[in-house]
């Protein structure tokens, strides 16, 4: 999302597939080795573990991957971490992110500061 | 069944969770992993990590994956002394912190420059493009730096006066360019008095076993074709 929309910068395809491929891999493990079928990562009660979680695949969200919509588990993980944050302060929280797709272009001196970093991105 | 550690010493976590049992006289199992033969792939040790990572730790029925996960396990299980977790807030938090950074930052850089030094050529015939290396070694360059001026500072040790579990991780990562022939204390005279009190803290003859086996790996016969084909996912990972 960010190369193309912010940057102006087109990412090759297989750069993309392979890295989808990773998060799907991932959300994998996620589900099947940390989560389980425990109500949230340590047990019963939200943890600080579930809120890095949560912020983090709120990332991928935010590009338009829908990777709760496939993966039943997880959503319904998802729904409980919301309820115990509070639905007001989850929102707040991820305004920014969530309107991220909508900055306006980086301007050439934001591009130049970006340049190492994105570097390392497209790895 | 007591406490089983699943471990191979080539890797630098399973060094630091190997030296930190040993020195607090942690009763345990070794269960060897190797990886260059890709035993961390087999369905049994899958049944202890499902990550298939090592270090690895089974205490019962209770299994535990990451090293920074089980160093903290242990500490708080076998009651360690104070210094190596210690409970004053902000020490523990500079231990924390620490223990956060390394993992994508100096364990990165080092396992880079191990592979692309030594492994590929020496290990799997594979020559590295030079610009690749020098990239690798300019990055861990980068991150010692920051470990003299961000992390050790003045101190003696990484959370103040005395050998916490961040040292014991942060010296087997160190060690692994070391492995690789890269003199990285020789420069940096801040970072050899502090590799010289966390060597004496840990005891000459039990850091030298910890770290026999990467020591030796410039020795290791070349891999044959069926150690490469495993190992090439990994090897595509290291030359990024």
């Amino acid at each position: 999302m960010m190369f193309p929309v912010f940057l102006g910068q087109q990412v090759p395809p297989e750069t993309l597939a392979s890295t989808l491929a990773e998060l799907d891999r991932c959300l994998q493990l996620f589900e099947d080795k940390f989560l389980k079928d425990q109500d949230f990562l340590a047990g019963s009660h939200i943890s600080v573990a579930d809120l890095v979680a949560i912020t983090e695949l709120m990332h991928p969200v935010s590009a338009g991957c829908q990777i709760f919509k496939s993966r039943p588990k997880l959503e319904a993980w998802r729904q409980r971490v919301e309820a115990a944050v509070g639905e007001g302060l989850f929102q707040e929280a991820h305004a920014a992110i969530m309107k991220a797709k909508d900055l306006p272009p980086a301007d050439a001196a934001m591009k130049e500061k970006l340049k190492p970093f994105m570097q390392l991105l497209l790895q | 069944m007591g406490l089983e550690l699943y471990l191979d010493l080539l890797s630098q976590p399973c060094r630091a969770v190997y030296i930190f049992a040993k020195k607090n006289g942690i009763p345990f199992e070794l269960r060897t992993v190797d990886l260059l033969k890709g035993q961390h792939h087999s369905d049994d040790f899958a049944q202890v990590n499902p990550l298939k990572k090592v270090p690895a730790l089974k205490d019962g029925d209770f299994t535990l994956a990451e090293s920074v996960a089980i160093l903290l396990y242990l500490s708080r299980k076998y009651e360690t002394p104070d210094h190596w977790y210690p409970q004053d807030l902000q020490a523990r938090a500079r231990v924390d912190e620490y223990l956060a950074w390394q993992h994508t930052a100096l364990r990165t850089s080092c396992t880079r420059t191990l592979w692309q030094k030594m492994m590929f050529p020496v290990f799997l015939g594979q020559q590295v493009p030079p610009e690749t290396l020098a990239s690798t070694l300019a990055e861990l360059d980068r991150c010692l730096q920051l470990f003299e001026d961000k992390f050790l500072k003045d101190q003696d040790f990484l959370a103040g006066s005395h050998i916490s579990v961040a040292d014991l991780v942060a010296i087997t990562e160190l060690m692994h360019p070391v492995s690789a022939g890269c003199q990285i204390f020789k420069s940096r005279p801040k970072l050899e008095a502090w590799r010289q009190r966390v060597e004496a803290a840990v005891g000459e003859g039990l850091f030298q076993e910890a770290h026999a086996a990467i020591m030796k790996a410039k020795d290791l016969p070349p891999a044959d074709a069926a150690m490469k084909e495993k190992l090439k996912p990994f090897m595509q990972l290291l030359l990024q």
